[in-house]
């Protein structure tokens, strides 16, 4: 199990998040309808992004005969079911984040989760929680190229980086005086983006 | 339905009016002992519930440890279902908890680090005489199958100036907001401060009673794990309890020595009675000293303790930093979603100092080598909520865009991807032209010195516990 990527300073922030469930034909249909409405009304995606503690989510359906097999010589399964994949990393404690995402995302969840078979509904999140216990899968391997920042870290760090670069390109010649105002400003546009950082 | 003459006192309503304290602990050998001596207080009413009749002169409360069950002879069937972190206690749980470094279990103080508590019997009196009164009558009726543990607590409110205060030793009012909870009837008085959790349009509604004691719906109508029988576990709850040094000394040198650079962040003169220590300790607070929010007073006290305000107003900390420690501690509206990504994370806290209060100027005298710190005791239907906001409030800063630093004032100093978050902004503000401080090299000034996971039972639970009839077939 490899929930979380390692470096030499410690355990990086993300969590992986893995959940598969099974869904019928129709269900498949209707969630396919679904995934391509979210896709083009951006309301559920704008919403995740808020939530800074998800780093990434992601639906997949992938359909019973279309599993990849390594080569010709496995044999196909025969499956009985479709099955939704749902893909997502986190920052912090798998309770809470549940929580979070059940409390502030119920309404895309239930939808979308529907006609997985077995699926309690998001709220209560107690029924939900171990709904997903039974169908999460651990990772085995997981990746990150920046394991010690969250998704606030890398927000903060762009937008950092680029007021800098603002700065360093329309400063030269400037008086000491109007040196110190520039650079006043540039630390008050970037004052609650300058947090240390690093893996827990 | 609440029954507040089966909920033990002190979780629902605090013991506002009785100003002294003794924390005893115990160590049960024998359990029938132990039984028959909870069944002798409950037969005298020695139990303090938290409705009374008429007001005592003292107050009794009992709490246990997984391992105090235990050894109450809880069969196994029933331990098993009580939550992991209870069964594991504080000390397990250090490094979760931020407990490193002269916080680590190997530092504290006795009987925390040779011993594991059984019982805790908490007693509060109105006066010192009722308090000792209290305690010696307790200590009459002890078996010799249960233990005193070495060495007890004495608590209480500081005196200032000659004045009883509800003030900490780092000289803020303590205590000032509570949550205000579905169901319990208003005190009159101090309770009307409590305030809930944040909705949709801003305004406070109260907390679901699920949120703080077993068997009751709390947030999204949802009930908290419960062991078994219910029986033992309705209208109870979980208490968190800490013994929390405060380095009185460190932190107003600190104070003292970023003052003078604080100050010539800030264009013109600080009102009057206002001076750059003092705002610097209102900012890594989130309030002044005397109470007063610094949202609804950003310049100056104004001894004004209302708790209605919200955070949303000020979403780059100009007037409350992002990261200080009452604005950590209680996030209110400042994450928005209506509330819904805090509002699983509240813990009523009754805490209560220790030690005397340093005056000013005494710093180099020898009253400031004494012991002093608080009490921090809190209360919750789930240890994770009290591990949430110790995890990722007080000892981590990314849900307040302060990365991987910690709380200013409670939080441990940890050495993250090979560098110390011991750094807090306090961002400046466009309107004053007052510009942003960074506090850097802010040393520890709150150490953990002793605690463990309680779990409060009802009056009716200690019948069952005292009756040895637990039976969960």
């Amino acid at each position: 199990m490899a929930d979380r990527a390692r470096n030499q300073y410690g355990l990086g922030k993300a969590v992986t998040f893995n959940v598969i469930t099974p869904m019928t034909r129709f269900g498949t249909l209707v969630v396919g309808v679904l995934l391509s409405i979210f896709d083009r009304f951006k309301s559920t995606q704008v919403t995740a992004k808020e939530l800074a503690f998800l780093p990434f989510v992601h639906w997949v359906v992938v359909k019973r005969d279309s599993f990849p097999r390594v080569s010709d010589s496995q044999p196909a399964e025969n499956l009985h079911y479709d099955y939704l994949f749902f893909l997502s990393t986190f920052n912090g404690p798998w309770g809470p984040y549940i929580e979070a995402f059940a409390d502030v995302l119920y309404k895309p969840l239930d939808l979308v989760w529907f006609w997985s078979v077995g699926y309690p509904f998001a709220r209560p999140v107690g029924p939900l929680k171990a709904y997903i216990q039974r169908n999460q899968i651990e990772s085995d391997h997981s990746y990150s190229a920046y394991p010690g920042a969250s998704v606030r870290d890398v927000r903060s760090a762009l937008e950092l980086r680029n007021e800098v670069e603002k700065l360093f390109q329309n400063s030269s010649g400037l008086s000491p005086e109007r040196f110190a105002v520039e650079f006043d400003r540039l630390l008050i546009s970037v004052q609650n983006k300058l947090g240390t950082f690093g893996p827990v | 339905m609440l029954n507040l003459t089966n909920i033990q006192g002190n979780i629902l309503r605090g013991y506002a009016s009785f100003p002294h304290a003794q924390f005893l602990f115990f160590e049960i050998q024998n359990a029938d002992d132990a039984r028959a001596f909870i069944q002798r207080l409950l037969e005298t009413n020695a139990v303090t519930p938290a409705l009374w009749r008429a007001k005592p002169d003292a107050t009794l409360n009992i709490a246990f440890t997984f391992e105090g069950l235990r050894a109450l002879g809880l069969p196994t069937e029933s331990l098993a279902t009580f939550p992991c972190e209870f069964q594991e206690g504080m000390k397990p749980r250090a490094n979760e908890l931020g407990d490193i470094d002269e916080s680590s279990p190997e530092h504290w103080d006795d009987p925390w680090k040779t011993h594991r508590v059984h019982m805790l019997i908490s007693i509060y009196g109105r006066t010192e005489p009722a308090l000792a009164a209290h305690c010696q009558q307790l200590r009459d009726l002890l078996p010799n199958g249960v233990q005193e543990l070495k060495d007890s607590q004495p608590a209480g409110l500081l005196h200032i100036n000659g004045e009883q205060t509800r003030k900490e030793h780092f000289g803020f009012l303590d205590g000032l907001s509570n949550p205000a909870i579905e169901g319990v009837p208003d005190d009159g008085g101090r309770d009307r401060q409590d305030v809930g959790n944040p909705d949709e349009k801003g305004r406070f509604r109260k907390i679901p009673l699920g949120e703080f004691l077993l068997g009751h719906p709390g947030e999204g109508g949802e009930m908290a794990p419960m062991p078994l029988p219910h029986l033992l576990a309705h209208d109870g709850t979980y208490l968190v309890y800490r013994k929390l040094e405060q380095d009185v000394v460190r932190f107003r040198r600190y104070l003292d020595d970023q003052a003078d650079a604080f100050a010539r962040t800030i264009p013109g003169p600080l009102p009057d009675g206002v001076s750059a220590k003092k705002f610097l300790a209102a900012k890594m607070m989130g309030r002044w000293q005397d109470g007063s929010s610094l949202i609804e007073h950003p310049d100056a006290p104004r001894e004004d303790t209302r708790n209605t305000f919200g955070y949303a107003g000020d979403p780059a900390g100009a007037r409350c930093p992002l990261g200080a420690h009452v604005r950590r501690a209680n996030p209110r509206d400042a994450f928005g979603f209506g509330g819904k990504t805090m509002s699983r994370h509240r813990l009523i806290r009754r805490g209560i100092a220790y030690g005397k209060f340093l005056p000013p100027g005494k710093e180099e005298e020898a009253e400031s080598q004494e012991k002093r710190g608080i009490i921090f005791i809190a209360l919750n239907s789930g240890f994770d909520q009290f591990e949430f906001v110790q995890q990722k409030w007080m000892n981590f800063g990314d849900d307040f865009e302060q990365g991987n630093d910690t709380d200013p004032i409670a939080g441990n100093r940890p050495t993250i991807g090979g560098r110390q978050s011991a750094q807090m902004m306090i961002p400046g503000d466009e309107a004053t032209g007052r510009r942003p401080f960074i506090c850097f090299d802010i040393p520890r000034f709150v150490t953990t010195k002793g605690g463990d996971y309680f779990f409060v039972p009802s009056l009716a639970a200690l019948g069952l516990l005292a009756s040895g009839g637990v039976d969960v077939a």
